[in-house]
């Protein structure tokens, strides 16, 4: 599904006006309280920027929601009260164990439909293909550094519960790409409609013959961990047949053209001329 | 001991059995054969329906690859359908070509022979198959009396040969594939193998997943996605490979951590006598000369040398003085296109001897090599201009006498003075005969110099308008090379003819064809065995055996002779298996002991030696001159097979040479005018030159064109930004590629990285021709250049 969303700009031009005259301490003053006035006003309206996603406001049973991995974790504020959701089970765990990222265990990868059900809940998440996916949970939007704890290199997997490790190197503001689906208090729908309709993923690699590894269907670039999606962590019908397998370009080759590869260009020629044949006793 | 029995066994040349039968194809039969590309010597199956190769599996029952590929294995069937295949031969007529028939052409070849017999080269390959080097060196060394034959191995592995003659006294590597299982600790020595040799990479790194412990050191000049894997990168200056090397071993004499009970009784010690002019063999050196050698080598001195940390090459040390692991060395062009090349492989292997990293599985220097048949061909069959069948050379008196009778000619036959090397020959090729060049005809088959040789302007543009040089060229696709080619003659390719290769671990492989070849497209063997014909035809003496019968006797199950010099009667017999059965017979010198011909047909590749138990049958071995496993090893006093036993000892004694040779700086280096190292090589997508890879869009798509490598600092400092062109010119010539910064490979600063797979861009008229003093091997690895910004 695709959604855009028309953000609301408060007025900022208000907190301009009416600066009177006087001394520089007032004018500092003024300055820091006008900010303050800001900073209130774009906190109240935070919410209003966020996009909502077609999501419960109630999390009753996140993963009968959600059943593809990725559920929505506790907000921290309400581990307070106790209210831990899907991770309920894992309290008594101090130091979670680490995902197995090097898992020997038996992969059974989804059929078909799985697969095309899978590609469905991911673009779900994503206005499309390549939009970097919008987070399924309650973030808190002043601490982007906590998405590491459970998103870093290894990912995580607390029972059923998964988080997968980020696909691309560490960039430390998640937010700026990702943004929460589920506001954090968001009481009402305030944005317009929109018509854009996004590109969706392929749903297979091209493969030359029959039994042939497929081509990386999609981009490399923000995608340079195959795991994330294909590995472990990966819902069943995305998941290769054989994650234990560490260097993928081994046999999946990627295309330099959508990566952006400086060596991609169709400016020139690839191939010197061939022989020119003029004439010859059998020449075709 | 073992003994090796010479019984030919008959085998039928008929229809190849199905054996694994890979996916969900109907009506596709199955066949084994080696991977076309590199020396790894992977088993595919092959698929074939009405005809045409139609998919490629990984071969299950492949010791080497045991069912895996890598993405240009995976599309090896491809490269027999680009659509601009050489079908017709084509002899060059003003600017264009005038298509001939393939008896016309011989006719000319004849000519070009007759003329001048001592003039005419042959330049081949390591992706000859063994019984097309095998009728190519017969074709020159017995039939021409000329040893103006080198392949396109000098270019890539020659440096690997004579360190293995120096260190062992007898060529290729003691180990296999085996120890990539078992090794504790692998170092790549300026190699990058999760490109260049992806699935014996991946053997080691999948390990990790088992649950093993492997630890990955990556010595190299920028980062590659090997690098990516390993738990230590050392980046050194080019050439201080030397350095570093001599610090391990200086290292393991100052701790008292090298292996004295291995060194006292399995080795020698060896030095040039001047290391400006050194030889094959040296001289003899004793341990106290190697230690006061290699004392000025501290880490603290090979660290100023070499740019890497001190503790960084006490790390090493460390490891080789432990004896309760396993370590296993890996290189391949870093090592061998190296201006030390000879001495670089040297120096490892004196690493790994004298710390007794040596002779179990897991413990073992091993030089890999670049193509299929690199060693089956070029190093065993000999199609070196110094060298001749099984291991022998060219300026033996006794090794020439040995060949002469086996090909069945008077003695004297062969010239006993070596012929041009690879360099050498182009080089005479693309001077003028006025100016003393002294080749005027080169035949090349299965290689593409007028891409892959070093500075191109110099050893191959040079032909242009030299009117009495003439260059046939023999391939499947218009190349470089075919740019010059006054003939071009349309080739079978892999499983369009029957054939044999032999891979990196002594792995010999064979396969039989599949398909009919495009067009008028024949095999290169049978080109070769029917010029020989047209010459014996015209009664041209070298071409007959001293009976008088034709050099290329080829029978019939009836014992009568075969036209097999005629095309239509090419495919009556198998012709790889008699001229196989004939070249087996010079194996057993070495000890290169090659089983008959059907044992091939039913093995995914057998290493030799391959010896015949008393039972009848036929043993490979895995680690040469390790007692437990080479049946060659002789006996100790204890009445059991010695530990070690190096019994081609160049000291005759059967220990093995612990070199030393000093860091000596490289013949060029970056300067105010050629600020930065350039560094040539290889790509995961391309198989060398490209001419096959580059036809399969699946490869084409993935990596289209070259680039220049760059640091980021450094394109800032020029100016330049990623994907804007850039010209990289050295003394010897230039090329415009785009920048790549964050590409592929992350070279250093002051560093780049070119590869020469595209023939657009061809960085090969950048590189420098000076090479190995010994194997002749140029370096493609260090030259200096400047970089200049273009503005359109």
């Amino acid at each position: 599904m695709t959604e855009a969303h028309h953000e609301r700009q408060p007025d900022d031009h208000g907190s301009h006006r009416g600066v009177p005259t006087g001394t520089a301490m007032d004018i500092v003053y003024v300055c820091a309280l006008a900010a303050a006035v800001a900073g209130l006003y774009f906190g109240f309206h935070y919410n209003m920027t966020v996009a909502e996603a077609p999501y419960p406001q109630q999390r009753v049973d996140a993963r009968a929601q959600v059943p593809h991995g990725a559920v929505p974790a506790t907000a921290y504020a309400d581990i307070r009260s106790g209210n831990l959701g899907p991770n309920a089970g894992l309290r008594t765990t101090l130091r979670p164990p680490k995902a197995p990222a090097d898992s020997q265990e038996p992969v059974v990868p989804g059929d078909a439909a799985t697969k095309l059900a899978d590609l469905a809940a991911r673009a779900e998440r994503r206005a499309y293909n390549g939009a970097p996916p919008t987070i399924p949970h309650r973030v808190d939007p002043r601490d982007a550094t906590t998405c590491v704890a459970c998103h870093g290199p290894e990912g995580l997997r607390l029972g059923d519960v998964t988080a997968r490790p980020m696909p691309h190197a560490h960039l430390a503001n998640c937010t700026q790409c990702h943004v929460a689906r589920q506001p954090v208090a968001a009481e009402e729908r305030r944005w317009l409609d929109n018509d854009f309709a996004g590109l969706p993923a392929p749903t297979a690699g091209h493969r030359a013959y029959p039994g042939a590894p497929p081509v990386i269907p999609h981009a490399i670039h923000m995608r340079e961990n195959c795991a994330t999606c294909h590995g472990w962590s990966g819902t069943p019908g995305l998941k290769s047949s054989h994650p234990w397998r560490k260097s993928c370009t081994q046999c999946h080759a990627p295309w330099a053209f959508r990566d952006m590869h400086p060596g991609a260009g169709a400016d020139s020629p690839l191939f010197l001329p061939g022989p020119d044949v003029r004439s010859g006793e059998d020449a075709r | 001991m073992a003994t090796a029995t010479a019984a030919a066994q008959r085998v039928s040349a008929s229809t190849p059995t199905a054996d694994t039968a890979p996916p969900e194809l109907a009506g596709v039969t199955w066949n084994k054969a080696p991977c076309r590309f590199c020396g790894t010597g992977c088993h595919v199956q092959v698929g074939v329906e009405e005809g045409r190769v139609v998919a490629v599996a990984g071969d299950l029952k492949a010791d080497v690859n045991k069912g895996l590929l890598c993405v240009k294995g995976y599309h090896v069937g491809s490269i027999l359908y680009g659509r601009d295949r050489l079908t017709q031969p084509l002899l060059r007529n003003g600017d264009g070509y005038e298509a001939i028939s393939w008896d016309r052409a011989i006719g000319i070849i004849a000519d070009r022979v007759e003329k001048a017999p001592k003039r005419f080269a042959f330049y081949g390959s390591g992706q000859w198959t063994i019984p097309e080097g095998f009728a190519a060196q017969t074709f020159m060394k017995a039939g021409l009396s000329c040893n103006h034959i080198d392949p396109n191995a000098r270019l890539c592995m020659a440096s690997a040969v004579t360190s293995f003659i120096g260190t062992y006294g007898v060529d290729e590597p003691a180990g296999c594939y085996q120890d990539l299982d078992e090794c504790d600790v692998l170092i790549c020595w300026g190699n990058n193998p999760a490109e260049m040799h992806p699935v014996l990479f991946s053997r080691v790194i999948d390990r990790r997943t088992r649950g093993e412990k492997v630890v990955l050191i990556d010595i190299g000049t920028r980062r590659t996605r090997t690098t990516e894997f390993a738990q230590h990168y050392l980046e050194f200056a080019p050439q201080s490979d030397l350095a570093i090397a001599n610090g391990i071993a200086h290292l393991l004499l100052e701790n008292g951590t090298y292996d004295q009970r291995f060194v006292e009784q399995f080795c020698n010690f060896r030095k040039h006598e001047d290391p400006l002019n050194p030889t094959l063999k040296g001289v003899a050196s004793t341990f106290d000369e190697y230690r006061a050698a290699l004392a000025e080598y501290t880490p603290e001195r090979v660290e100023e040398i070499s740019g890497v940390p001190a503790a960084k090459i006490r790390l090493l040390g460390e490891l080789f003085g432990r004896r309760d692991i396993r370590i296993t060395s890996l290189w391949c062009m870093g090592f061998n296109q190296h201006t030390q090349g000879t001495q670089i492989n040297n120096l490892v292997h004196g690493v790994h001897l004298l710390s007794g990293h040596f002779g179990r599985p897991g413990d073992a220097p091993t030089s890999l090599t670049g193509q299929p048949s690199a060693c089956g061909t070029a190093r065993e069959v000999g199609t070196l201009s110094h060298a001749l069948p099984g291991g022998r050379l060219v300026a033996s008196a006794d090794h020439r006498a040995q060949c002469e009778d086996l090909w069945n000619v008077e003695r004297g036959r062969i010239d006993p003075q070596p012929g041009h090397h690879t360099v050498k020959m182009w080089e005479q090729f693309c001077t003028p005969t006025s100016e003393g060049g002294d080749v005027d005809t080169i035949w090349v088959q299965v290689t593409n110099p007028g891409q892959s040789l070093p500075n191109l302007h110099k050893l191959f543009n040079g032909k242009t308008g030299l009117e009495d040089k003439f260059l046939i060229v023999s391939d499947v696709y218009p190349t470089a090379t075919t740019q010059l080619a006054d003939l071009i003659l349309p080739s079978a390719l892999w499983v369009e003819k029957n054939g044999m290769f032999g891979n990196s671990e002594r792995r010999t492989q064979q396969w039989f064809k599949m398909v009919e070849p495009p067009g008028d497209a024949r095999d290169d063997c049978w080109q070769t065995i029917a010029v020989a014909r047209r010459l014996f035809d015209r009664g041209f003496a070298g071409m007959r055996q001293k009976d008088g019968r034709f050099l290329f006797h080829i029978v019939g199950e009836d014992g009568a002779e075969v036209p097999a010099w005629d095309w239509q009667h090419y495919y009556d017999v198998n012709v790889d298996e008699q001229l196989f059965e004939r070249y087996r017979q010079f194996t057993r010198l070495k000890h290169k002991d090659l089983a008959p011909y059907g044992e091939y047909v039913k093995a995914r590749g057998l290493r030799w030696p391959v010896v015949q138990l008393p039972d009848g049958r036929w043993r490979e071995t895995r680690f040469r001159f390790s007692g437990f496993d080479d049946p060659y090893v002789r006996d100790g006093a204890d009445g059991e097979p010695r530990e070690i036993d190096f019994y081609h000892s160049t000291s005759g004694d059967g220990r093995a040479q612990i070199w030393f040779f000093p860091y000596l700086p490289p013949p060029e280096v970056p300067d105010d005018d050629y600020p930065f190292w350039l560094c040539t090589g290889r790509v995961l997508e391309h198989w060398h030159t490209g001419t096959m890879t580059r036809r399969v869009p699946e490869l084409a798509r993935a990596m289209p064109r070259a680039y220049v490598e760059l640091h980021g600092d450094d394109a800032a400092e020029l100016g330049v930004g990623n994907g804007e062109p850039v010209r990289v010119e050295s003394r010897r010539g230039s090329v415009e590629l785009p920048v790549w910064i964050g590409g592929r490979g992350a070279p250093p600063r002051g560093s780049v990285f070119v590869p020469f797979f595209d023939e657009t861009r061809l960085i090969n008229e950048v590189t420098l021709d000076a090479h190995c003093p010994i194997s002749k091997e140029p370096d493609y690895k260090k030259c200096a250049v400047r970089i200049l910004p273009v503005t359109r």
